[in-house]
């Protein structure tokens, strides 16, 4: 009887969760068909593409195409953790990334804190347009920009020291350390604004009486700012440092390549100048796909520790 | 309403998935073409078949007219094809070649700089193999010595690839110098050896402080006075027969040392190690560049544009200073005997034996001296047997000429006696005509003495094997950074002689390489 008595109970939850599922995808069917195109993309542009993976491990030549060309194992992956240049290449490239994480990632952080303490909203408006401008400016442009502000022949930078310190020029971009912190800052100013967005947003989501609880309760703005603000944006923290996290190994290609020079190539040389070296002046393919796979590999494994890590400290994670 | 709601999406959520099964669609052109048809005799004409050409040059060729010109029309009609060119800015040639390259999807006719990376591409079964083609023309037979069809002919015996006729060019890398700062500061008199060249230049920059008398763009130009301590231009030298890298050569002290006292003394540009080439030219146009190098017998043409602009700027090639101890065979560039230009055939090509009609048309010695010289009565008219040369017409078709001539070289001889005539009829005042008639005398004398004593380039033929290109593949630019940063004082000279040591010992395979062949080709 019992038995029959929970079937009959499993069976009415099922039918009412198919009952749920029917009314709910009746209810939503436009929503579904909006979505299909993007999903479709996803699968089409993402995930059947994953299959040319198999190239890292052959030797593959555009002529013959991918099932014609013949298989190499793993030599590829062989070659390149064999190789001196990858190492250096890849400490390089962790080493810009670690330094970006550290003062790149407060940042947008620290922008989006103090708009929210600007009360003038034509103000607030203002040097938010103006935070999020950089982010348009093609790299290209930026790198004129950077190197022409920093030339020794002339350049503002120089200009000022000169007039105030009277220094001798400093060539900023062929010293291998202020290399480094050029390219941060001006990764820094390129992003900043754009990347306060999600804070500002997850900022405006916080429950006003809440900021009114602690005025009644004497906090001060900083008090307010620590107990109030940064927790109620800590999920946005804590999604956007995982994912950062997940790019360690990763660095843009554009902002490296049209800053570096011979000069600070001991530091300025990463992995995606190395692997465009490579793939497209030498037009070894199957190595920068094993490259760039042995990099996708890595940042997964970067994204589900940072994420368990998360999970174990604040007992919140993505997933 | 909400059935509205539920057409629109529909109807919005369709046109997305269709733009999105369109979206990677490409649109070739139909390759028709080859169809028959009679004329009124009966005879059967074949139509004209299509094929893509993939065509380089070093010129800025922006806004030329390549698909409607009487030397794609040659071409067609020698073929009996209809030509689409695709005719690449010298910036955009690399990038757009290897695209075109990683796609598998080469156009019929590919033309490049640089004989190894097509002929890798010929070995992978990418390229038509030649070698029954040449076998059946005489026009492409004689385009080549045996021995030179033999130099091209790839690891499976097979030529994939041809390279350009340079033996009606000799335009070799000579010192150009700016006479007319010369004469400002330096009494017109030609410095003759390294010390001169920093007297000439001091002088100039006391004269003018915000001058560089000497630049580059990085290691690129900068071996203007690397080539007379015998360690310009290649990494690898040959010194009695024993290959060594540039960094054990008996004189690179002496050039770094050199070098530094020029960087020092504010001779050479501060941010020489850091310009790109567009600082270069800014130099070269504004800031009073007194030396580079180019070659000899065209470089008399850089004085045309300040001519046109009234300005006093004057480029006239000069002995190429020799240091101390320095045999000047290796000092001076080599002549070539085959040269940079390539040809090569599409392997999946519909039309393989109209394909190597245009190649062989391109061959043609008849239309090297068609694009030299233009057309009858157009850029040139006959009188009394001679070439009498229209200036304005010459000038204005030059640069599209000069495109086709890729497998002969831009700068024949032909071609330079054409394009001076041309350069020098455009000039009405008589004195800057003597004058200019003079430089390229001069130019030619240098070129041609210099580069009888280099002799030939003796690893003109060497290919380096990929697997040597892969594990070298940053050689080139740790090299410049010791370089540069030796001759910027940002090392000291302790620390370059652990690089160069380093870099010799990690790069030595290339070296061994070289060894063998040259031991193996001598």
């Amino acid at each position: 009887m019992e038995k029959t008595l929970n079937s009959f109970i499993e069976g009415d939850k099922i039918s009412k969760r198919k009952t749920r599922l029917s009314i709910n995808l009746k209810k939503a069917l436009p929503f579904y068909w909006l979505l299909l195109p993007s999903l479709l993309s996803l699968i089409v542009f993402n995930y059947f593409p994953m299959y040319g993976i198999i190239i890292a491990f052959k030797n593959f030549s555009p002529f013959r195409g991918i099932m014609q060309s013949p298989w190499a194992g793993f030599a590829h992956f062989k070659f390149f953790l064999t190789s001196n240049d990858f190492w250096r290449v890849m400490f390089n490239t962790i080493r810009i990334n670690i330094l970006a994480l550290i003062f790149g990632f407060p940042a947008p952080i620290i922008l989006a804190l103090l708009l929210n303490e600007v009360f003038n909203k034509r103000f607030k408006k203002a040097v938010q347009t103006i935070s999020y401008l950089p982010y348009f400016v093609s790299w290209v442009v930026v790198a004129g920009l950077v190197r022409s502000v920093l030339s020794p022949d002339g350049g503002l930078v120089n200009l000022i020291l000169y007039n105030i310190f009277k220094t001798q020029p400093i060539h900023f971009l062929a010293e291998p350390n202020p290399f480094i912190a050029i390219v941060i800052i001006s990764d820094i100013w390129k992003g900043v604004g754009i990347s306060s967005i999600y804070y500002i947003a997850a900022i405006s989501n916080i429950n006003p009486l809440m900021y009114e609880s602690a005025i009644i309760d004497g906090a001060n703005r900083w008090k307010q700012t620590w107990y109030i603000t940064l927790p109620g944006i800590k999920t946005m923290i804590t999604i956007l440092l995982v994912l950062n996290i997940g790019n360690i190994v990763t660095i843009g290609f554009e902002k490296i390549f049209l800053l570096y020079n011979p000069l600070v190539y001991s530091v300025g040389d990463v992995i995606s100048t190395y692997t465009y070296r490579l793939g497209l002046e030498q037009q070894q393919f199957s190595l920068t796909t094993a490259i760039g796979l042995s990099q996708s590999v890595v940042n997964f494994i970067m994204v589900f520790s940072a994420n368990t890590i998360v999970k174990r400290i604040s007992k919140w994670s993505m997933w | 309403m909400k059935k509205n709601i539920k057409v629109i999406s529909l109807v919005i959520s369709c046109v997305f998935l269709f733009s999105l099964l369109v979206a990677g669609c490409t649109n070739r052109d139909a390759k028709n073409g080859g169809a028959s048809s009679q004329d009124g005799t009966g005879q059967i004409i074949e139509s004209p078949v299509n094929l893509e050409m993939f065509l380089v040059t070093t010129l800025q060729v922006r806004d030329l007219e390549f698909q409607n010109n009487p030397y794609t029309k040659y071409l067609n009609d020698y073929a009996n094809v209809k030509l689409k060119l695709t005719v690449p800015l010298p910036a955009e040639r690399e990038t757009q070649f290897n695209l075109i390259l990683s796609s598998g999807n080469l156009p019929d006719i590919i033309t490049q700089y640089g004989y190894e990376q097509l002929n890798a591409v010929g070995t992978d079964g990418g390229l038509l193999a030649l070698d029954p083609y040449i076998n059946k023309s005489q026009i492409m037979k004689d385009f080549h010595t045996t021995e030179l069809w033999e130099k091209q002919k790839n690891e499976n015996q097979n030529i994939y690839v041809i390279r350009s006729n340079i033996k009606e060019t000799i335009n070799p890398i000579v010192l150009i110098a700016r006479m007319d700062l010369l004469e400002d500061v330096y009494g017109g008199k030609t410095p003759s050896n390294l010390d001169e060249w920093v007297e000439a230049a001091t002088a100039l920059k006391n004269k003018y402080p915000e001058s560089t008398p000497f630049s580059s763009f990085g290691i690129n130009y900068l071996d203007f006075f690397m080539r007379s301590f015998g360690v310009g231009g290649s990494q690898y030298k040959n010194i009695n027969g024993k290959i060594i890298h540039v960094f054990e050569h008996p004189k690179m002290i002496d050039c770094i040392n050199f070098y530094r006292m020029l960087y020092d003394e504010g001779l050479l540009d501060s941010t020489f190690a850091t310009n790109d080439v567009q600082d270069w030219i800014d130099r070269y146009d504004n800031r009073k560049l007194l030396v580079y190098t180019g070659g000899g017998t065209s470089s008399w043409s850089q004085n045309t544009v300040p001519i046109e602009q009234g300005k006093p700027d004057w480029f006239e090639a000069v002995p190429y200073p020799v240091a101390d101890g320095v045999d000047p065979a290796q000092v001076y560039d080599f002549l070539g005997r085959l040269g940079g230009g390539c040809i090569a055939i599409n392997a999946q090509t519909k039309y393989p034996d109209n394909a190597t009609k245009v190649v062989e048309a391109m061959l043609n010695r008849e239309f090297m001296v068609f694009t030299a010289w233009g057309e009858d009565g157009v850029e040139y008219a006959m009188s009394d047997g001679k070439r009498i040369v229209n200036p304005q017409a010459a000038n204005n078709s030059y640069l599209l000429r000069a495109v086709y001539r890729h497998m002969w070289d831009s700068h024949t001889l032909d071609a330079l006696d054409a394009f001076f005539l041309a350069g020098i009829g455009a000039i009405e005042d008589e004195e800057t005509r003597s004058k200019l008639a003079k430089t390229q005398a001069a130019n030619k004398e240098i070129a041609l003495r210099e580069s009888k004593i280099a002799g030939y380039d003796p690893f003109e033929f060497y290919i380096m094997p990929s697997d040597v290109s892969l594990r070298s593949a940053s050689e080139r630019e740790e090299y410049a950074s010791i370089i540069l940063s030796i001759i910027s004082n940002r090392i000291t000279m302790e620390e370059y002689e652990i690089q160069a040591k380093a870099h010799v010992e990690k790069y030595s395979f290339v070296k061994e390489n070289m060894q063998t062949w040259y031991d193996n080709n001598k």
